[in-house]
């Protein structure tokens, strides 16, 4: 299945090293990989494994120390900051562990947060969030402010934030760790319903059991290497 | 999207927020109203000093103001007055001869300055001391013996309304002349400098004491409407060919101790103005950046869904901006009660001081406040531009957040 789909991320000999109190640490060393559009896939592994880090490079947010990263046919290493910045806005879609809302606005204005940054028309921008809001189970809620609202709602918001400018992969690192059972398992349910519905390709890191099972595809990180890598 | 969070951000710490505006506030209270204060003073001031004689604008002999002598005249007067009360921001112009002398009585001399007026041109508003005349009036058009003197010198040679004194200068020849004159009047400013030192005569006979022609006097006083209006007044008459052969000086010219003491006052309020702006350029830089390092993470977040930089920066500008219309317009609600007691009742402080002159000028103990539209302006977009400077800083940070250093946790 894999191969007849087109590679959205291909990671060639990705290396990140960090300095720390004058030791090297080698969070992720010698990765290559390639996840496919449509893809529900997991990087799963214990605290320091990598996966962060490795969805920081995915998601343009770090620089691999050696290696190539390329995102949607874009080598990120060739990139300079703003340019880096514009494919964030456009081609990636960030769900945080910490849910990350922008405190000062409502839930609808969160999740228009980067069409608003994409300069997208307000009537586009209602119509793409509205409905979006309804399938994640959202509707009525788009006035409440992050503070009045549970975790499990907030992160439904990020999550409509994310898929609102129909990125090229969605990016969710640890989305169900702050999050009860319950919500979680929602929260797995909806994204795997877009991921059906509209062949977004999903990209989680976690730990969480639930998720690694519903991945279509694990891939096991163990001190920065890849140690799994199975449908 | 922008100037909406932006607004909303400073709602997130109200308290810290509404001590930012009461600093803002207060600091451009107290630019305002000392502004206000000095720009009332000073215009008291300049109107003082313009009716102690020179008037605003003064029309003279060339070098008359460095090197005085009855030997430089204007001999065509009547044109000279005709061309400065054409003037729209004149409203009144006299004629004067003015020198120095002696005066007299059988047992006493003083030295004194003499100020040769017609009575029936002058009034208060071209001579401030008829205003301050507390014995006796000043003398009548036809009478060519009248005297006034002020109150020091009336003391000095035992004199009071009525008595007989012996007026004493030189000529424009050099000759001592004398004439025989008597108190008509005796006035009292308040001022030491002032009551001791001028007395005036009727013009036509110092003309003829000192030689001049009927239309020969030593300077033309021109009274502007507006003491901030004389430098357009002084233009203008500079232009005008009937007063070419002429110098035409302006009031700090001819007042140049009061012209010193206004700069130095100017120049410690504007001193005072600037630290007062700095304490609070201090205090809001040290909330905006107070409020940027605490939404670290929230800025790592932006940066990492798109937001440029550049973007991050304007947000934090505005939030400046808000606060900078948001304590400009409380300042002004505060200042404006305060500035409409002061501009129409004053405040009398002539408990605190007691002579009520500076630098020889009489002025009313009263303070008020008059501000000019032009120091409001100035003071406004000062304030606004020191806030907003003082955001430059903190938003520059807030540019500078590296996403992944913000949103970083072990993974």
């Amino acid at each position: 299945m894999q191969s007849k789909r087109a590679p959205i991320v291909t990671l060639t000999n990705v290396c990140r090293f960090y300095t720390q109190a004058a030791e090297t640490v080698r969070a992720v060393d010698d990765v290559s990989l390639t996840i496919y559009t449509g893809e529900f896939a997991a990087l799963c592994g214990p605290s320091g494994s990598g996966k962060t880090t490795i969805l920081n490079m995915i998601g343009a947010l770090d620089n691999p120390t050696s290696g190539a990263v390329v995102v949607d046919g874009k080598d990120l290493g060739k990139l300079s900051a703003s340019e880096k910045s514009l494919f964030r806005r456009d081609r990636i879609g960030f769900v945080f562990q910490a849910y990350n809302l922008i405190p000062v606005l409502t839930a609808f204005e969160n999740a228009e947060f980067v069409l608003v940054l994409q300069n997208v028309d307000s009537e586009t921008r209602r119509e793409r969030i509205m409905s979006l809001m309804e399938q994640m189970g959202m509707k009525g809620l788009d006035n409440r402010r992050p503070d009045q609202m549970s975790g499990g709602q907030q992160q439904r918001v990020a999550i409509v934030r994310a898929m609102a400018t129909e990125p090229a992969i969605v990016l969710a690192d640890e989305p169900t760790a702050n999050v009860d059972s319950q919500t979680a398992v929602s929260i797995l349910d909806m994204m795997a319903e877009l991921n059906q519905k509209h062949g977004m390709t999903f990209l989680f890191s976690t730990h969480d059991q639930r998720v690694i099972d519903r991945a279509h595809r694990v891939i096991r990180l163990h001190d920065g290497k890849i140690a799994e890598n199975h449908s | 999207m922008l100037v909406k969070m932006a607004l909303r951000n400073l709602g997130r710490n109200r308290r810290r927020t509404v001590i930012t505006l009461i600093s803002i506030s207060f600091g451009l209270m107290l630019a305002l109203i000392f502004t206000g204060i000095g720009d009332s003073m000073y215009a008291k001031l300049i109107d003082g000093a313009a009716g102690l004689g020179w008037g605003h604008v003064s029309v003279m002999p060339p070098e008359y103001i460095d090197f005085p002598s009855l030997n430089k005249s204007l001999t065509s007067a009547d044109t000279v007055l005709e061309t400065v009360r054409s003037d729209p921001d004149i409203t009144h112009a006299v004629a004067r001869i003015v020198g120095e002398g002696m005066l007299s009585t059988a047992r006493e001399s003083v030295g004194i300055g003499f100020a040769a007026i017609d009575p029936e041109a002058e009034s208060p508003k071209t001579l401030l001391l008829l205003e301050h005349i507390s014995d006796g009036e000043l003398f009548a058009a036809d009478d060519h013996a009248g005297v006034v003197v002020g109150r020091k010198t009336a003391d000095s040679l035992g004199v009071s309304i009525g008595d007989r004194v012996v007026f004493t200068c030189t000529d424009r020849n050099g000759e001592i002349v004398s004439s025989l004159g008597w108190v008509r009047g005796i006035y009292q400013t308040g001022s030491d400098q002032v009551d001791r030192f001028l007395i005036l005569l009727p013009m036509q006979k110092i003309q003829s004491l000192v030689g001049f022609e009927p239309n020969e006097v030593t300077f033309v006083a021109g009274i502007s409407r507006n003491a901030w209006r004389v430098g357009r007044a002084l233009a203008r008459l500079e232009q005008k060919d009937s007063l070419a052969e002429y110098e035409v000086n302006p009031w700090n010219l001819t007042a140049p101790d009061m012209a010193g003491v206004i700069t130095l006052d100017r120049l410690f309020n504007y001193l005072f103005q600037v630290i007062v702006f700095l304490l609070v350029a201090a205090g809001i830089l040290n909330t905006i950046l107070m409020s940027v390092l605490e939404r670290n993470r929230e800025f790592g977040v932006m940066l990492a869904l798109g937001m440029s930089p550049g973007r991050l920066f304007r947000l934090v500008v505005t939030e400046a901006l808000w606060l900078s219309v948001f304590g400009i317009l409380s300042g002004l609600i505060i200042t404006a009660p305060i500035h409409h007691w002061l501009h129409t009742k004053g405040w009398n402080i002539s408990s605190m001081i007691g002579e009520t002159d500076i630098a020889g000028v009489i002025y009313d103990p009263r303070i008020y406040s008059d501000l000019r539209l032009i120091s409001l302006l100035v003071i406004i977009s000062a304030a606004f531009v020191i806030i907003l400077l003082a955001g430059i800083y903190p938003a520059w940070r807030a540019g500078r957040t590296v996403p992944v250093e913000s949103l970083k946790h072990i993974g």
